[in-house]
């Protein structure tokens, strides 16, 4: 069986040459190997500037990869011209961290849940569209009465569930989660982690969701794996990880988590 | 939105005299053929003259702002020299702005090197203060009013170009265009349904604001002579006019008075009010000045 | 900063090779016939235009005249201007030093007057002063400098006759002229005290003022709109108000301490204004009849005379990208919060 996401010695290097003076390089990701199994919650660990949010825009194709391979369900991502990349969208979705930064603020929302459709010429029916639409809104515990209002009106939880709803309008297999709760107040951080679980669970979805947080991490997470100046140091199922972790790395991290339930570590 | 910005004009008395006194301008400008009855169908903007005679001759009955060298009537002048300015006002400032949209839309969507060529052609251009440049390339084509349009164009896109290369560079880089890439939209789609309504719209604002120094600069090249010839219904000709009339007359040194006062009066308005529309919109889309 | 500063000096002469050259291509507008009457000196040579346009080629391509064109300007030689009846270069050395003349005195009049009333109009906010100033700081902006120069020349030498046009007096002519009077730097009011000649000194002064006055409306609204809101900030800082509970008269805290320094914005900005100048001068020259390289420029330019026009835009390329940089770094060394990429 495929896995929905394989990374293979992925490496990552910034060139940057100035005007005068010689080029400098920057190693961002060096030699990663993950793999996303079908159906389950990768989690991504790591502190920031650890090189995760360039991991996934490699794997998003919004940075060109310097050496190794991604594939998505068994697709070589660096192998795809324009129109095999148009449909693996179809399979991949991502939601970002900053839902004020990622909606388009001059859209209502029925133009932005709605904007994968008309990309990929989708639903072109106005009653059926509507229909998915307000199932869409309803996916994500929103009102469909919201459609017609703009994006800037929400509150940044209400904005992240728009987010989500166009990240699963053309029915994704593949979810990236980049950070999708850092932005948000805390009280709202568990609605938002909450819907993510059942979503994967009753979609089916593969997820690789990304964070700073082990708390969030094991909540949400089969597997996790943990990042460290650009490369992977431990990468375990998620309770082995947490009463076991292998690493100094992974065990000084979590000794500055602050737990929940008690000394239970 | 529309009618917030109206009320936040309203509650500044600068910025309220401001657009009455553009208002004004726009009503005359559109009204001019009933306000001043066209003489001359195949060029309204032709000043009727009444007789040859040399001498401005003060306000009358006839000529209610009086009349400037050769008899050329000021009221009529005035009149349809509003008209004029917002014909050269806009179009120069229309065309100017869809240069530099195409210009710094173009270096900003492709960077690197066409970029830098494109921004390098704007250093060119703002290399010389722009009242001397246009007055070059007007001397070179012709003078006459199209040609004078041309040459002010020619002089005013680079900073419209750098404007909205700025906007869009910074817009490029907002989450919503990564998030529309992601969702596989392509790079037209993008630019047009993500980039430009998110990045021109305040540089149209500040491009239109712009009328008024496009006028005035306009009416400096008339003045010199490298713009409106004598005999046309242009501001900045009718005070070139008045320049031979500063002096009086024989013990009367004042006596031309209304030959600088009228038209320059025209200008001054025109530019003011513009000027305080342009500081109150300022303001409002950049609080942290002013 | 440094890296900046060598950028922007290698691009400086291929900016001005493209102004030159843009201007250069547009004078090939005007047919070959048109350009060689500029060297016609004899009115027999009318007849053999093709002479004239084979021996300077003016049917060359371009490039190939531009190239020839700078060759020249390079080794000083920027032809001969038919407008002002004498070689360009040597017109420019004579216009020059009156231009900044003329530019200097109204940057005095400027920072004095702008400073002066901006921050009368900051320390009496909202009453008279105030509203005098801010009326300025708006009208000069929308006052355009020919309208002004024009009343000023109707009131000042028209009704009172305290001014006249030119740039000096028939008298100062026949001494400057004269055998006695020797030129040292181009600058008559300074040669003139070199001589000696009081005289000669407060009649060039005077033929400045008008002037002056005109060129400066624009620049001293924008100073006193500067100084003001400069002002005002200072005196809204802690310093100030400590200042003032030390005891301090308001006169005291105003003058030694907020006025230094909300005087540095204005300084700056004075630096700026003073290439922003050179644009008004073309009209204020010729307004005034003033013998500087704007009346120079404008002549040239209304008599299609090719060779002044390029000169004139070369001299003014240079003295603008040169001024410019020079401010943007007096810029940076005022103020180290502003950072130059």
């Amino acid at each position: 069986m495929t896995a929905a996401l394989q990374v293979s010695n992925l490496t990552k290097t910034y060139v940057r040459k100035p005007w005068l003076g010689t080029a400098t390089y920057k190693e961002v990701l060096r030699g990663i190997n993950l793999t996303l199994e079908k159906g389950k919650v990768l989690g991504l660990v790591g502190e920031s500037g650890c090189g995760k949010s360039t991991l996934c825009k490699v794997i998003l194709g919004i940075e060109p990869i310097t050496s190794g391979s991604v594939e998505i369900n068994g697709k070589n991502i660096a192998a795809l011209n324009k129109k095999e990349w148009r449909a693996l969208r179809r399979e991949m979705q991502v939601v970002y961290q900053d839902p004020y930064a990622s909606l388009d603020p001059r859209l209502t929302v029925r133009q932005l849940v709605g904007e994968p459709l008309d990309i990929h010429g989708l639903y072109k029916d106005k009653s059926a569209r509507e229909k998915y639409l307000c199932e869409l809104l309803a996916s994500v515990q929103l009102d469909s009465a919201y459609l017609d209002r703009f994006a800037h009106e929400f509150s940044g939880g209400q904005r992240q569930r728009i987010a989500i709803a166009r990240a699963l309008a053309l029915n994704p297999s593949v979810l990236i989660a980049d950070e999708p709760v850092s932005a948000l107040d805390v009280s709202v951080q568990a609605q938002i982690l909450n819907l993510l679980k059942d979503i994967a669970q009753t979609r089916k979805l593969s997820m690789l969701f990304v964070t700073h947080d082990f708390a969030v991490a094991r909540f949400l997470c089969d597997d996790i794996a943990v990042m460290h100046d650009g490369k992977i140091v431990e990468n375990a199922p998620a309770e082995q990880l947490f009463s076991a972790p292998k690493q100094t790395y992974t065990k000084t991290l979590l000794a500055a988590v602050p737990t929940i339930e008690g000394g239970k570590r | 939105m529309k009618l917030r910005l109206l009320k936040r004009i309203c509650k500044s008395k600068t910025s309220l005299a401001g657009l009455i006194l553009v208002s004004l301008f726009v009503l005359v400008a559109l009204f001019a053929p009933v306000l001043a009855p066209v003489q001359n169908a195949n060029n309204p903007y032709q000043l009727p003259q009444t007789s040859y005679q040399i001498e401005p001759q003060g306000p009358s009955s006839q000529h209610w702002l009086g009349t400037t060298e050769q008899q050329y009537d000021l009221y009529y002048g005035v009149v349809w020299g509003a008209r004029l300015a917002f014909k050269i006002g806009i179009t120069v400032t229309l065309l100017a702005f869809l240069v530099g949209l195409l210009i710094g839309g173009v270096a900003a969507y492709f960077g690197g090197k066409v970029d830098e060529v494109l921004m390098r052609m704007t250093d060119v251009v703002f290399a010389v203060p722009s009242l001397v440049l246009a007055m070059v390339i007007a001397a070179m084509l012709g003078p006459d009013i199209k040609n004078m349009m041309i040459a002010l164009t020619a002089v005013a896109w680079p900073s419209y170009a750098r404007l909205v290369r700025g906007d869009i560079l910074s817009v490029k880089e907002r989450g919503f265009v990564t998030a529309a890439r992601t969702l596989g939209a392509s790079g037209g789609r993008i630019f047009w349904r993500h980039i430009v309504p998110n990045s021109i719209y305040p540089s149209v604002v500040v491009a239109s604001l712009d009328i008024g120094y496009v006028v005035l600069t306009a009416a400096s090249l008339s003045f010199l002579g490298l713009g409106a010839q004598p005999g046309t219904a242009d501001w900045g000709q009718l005070i070139a006019m008045a320049r031979n009339w500063v002096l009086g007359a024989p013990g009367h040194p004042l006596a031309y008075w209304y030959t600088v006062v009228v038209p320059g009066g025209a200008i001054f308005l025109f530019v003011l009010g513009w000027n305080l529309l342009g500081d109150a919109f300022r303001d409002i889309l950049d609080p942290r000045q002013g | 900063m440094t890296r900046y500063i060598l950028r922007r000096l290698c691009l400086l002469p291929l900016v001005i090779l493209g102004v030159t050259f843009l201007l250069f291509f547009l004078t090939q507008r005007l047919s070959p016939e048109m350009r060689a009457s500029l060297y016609v000196k004899d009115p027999r040579q009318m007849n053999a235009l093709e002479e004239v346009i084979r021996q300077y080629g003016l049917r060359d391509n371009v490039f190939k005249q531009y190239g020839r064109w700078l060759k020249n300007a390079v080794h000083g030689d920027l032809g001969y201007s038919p407008s002002a009846n004498m070689p360009v270069a040597q017109a420019l050395k004579q216009y020059l030093p009156a231009t900044i003349q003329l530019a200097v005195l109204t940057m005095i009049l400027v920072v004095f007057f702008g400073v002066w009333f901006g921050a009368a109009s900051a320390v009496h906010k909202d009453r008279w002063q105030d509203i005098v100033a801010r009326f300025i700081s708006v009208g000069g902006f929308s006052l355009p400098i020919f309208v002004l120069g024009l009343l000023l020349l109707m009131v000042f030498y028209g009704q009172l006759h305290w001014f006249a046009p030119g740039g000096y007096s028939i008298q100062t002519d026949i001494i400057i002229h004269g055998a006695g009077f020797k030129t040292y730097t181009g600058f008559l009011l300074i040669d003139s005290l070199l001589n000696g000649q009081w005289r000669v000194f407060g009649d060039v002064l005077s033929h400045l003022v008008l002037p002056a006055m005109t060129l400066c409306i624009g620049s001293f609204a924008l100073m006193v709109r500067v100084m003001r809101s400069s002002m005002l900030e200072e005196l809204n800082k802690d310093y100030v108000r400590t200042a003032r509970a030390k005891g301090l008269s308001k006169y005291q805290i105003i003058y030694k301490h907020a006025g230094k320094n909300a005087i540095i914005p204005v300084i700056t900005l004075a630096g700026i204004q003073f290439i922003r100048l050179l644009g008004g001068t073309v009209i204020v020259e010729t307004i005034f009849d003033y013998p500087g390289i704007g009346r120079f420029g404008v002549l040239a330019a209304q008599q299609l005379d090719i060779a002044g026009i390029m000169g004139f835009s070369f001299l003014v390329a240079v003295l603008f990208v040169v001024g410019n940089l020079l401010s943007d770094i007096l810029y940076t060394a005022v103020d180290p919060r502003i950072r130059l990429e």
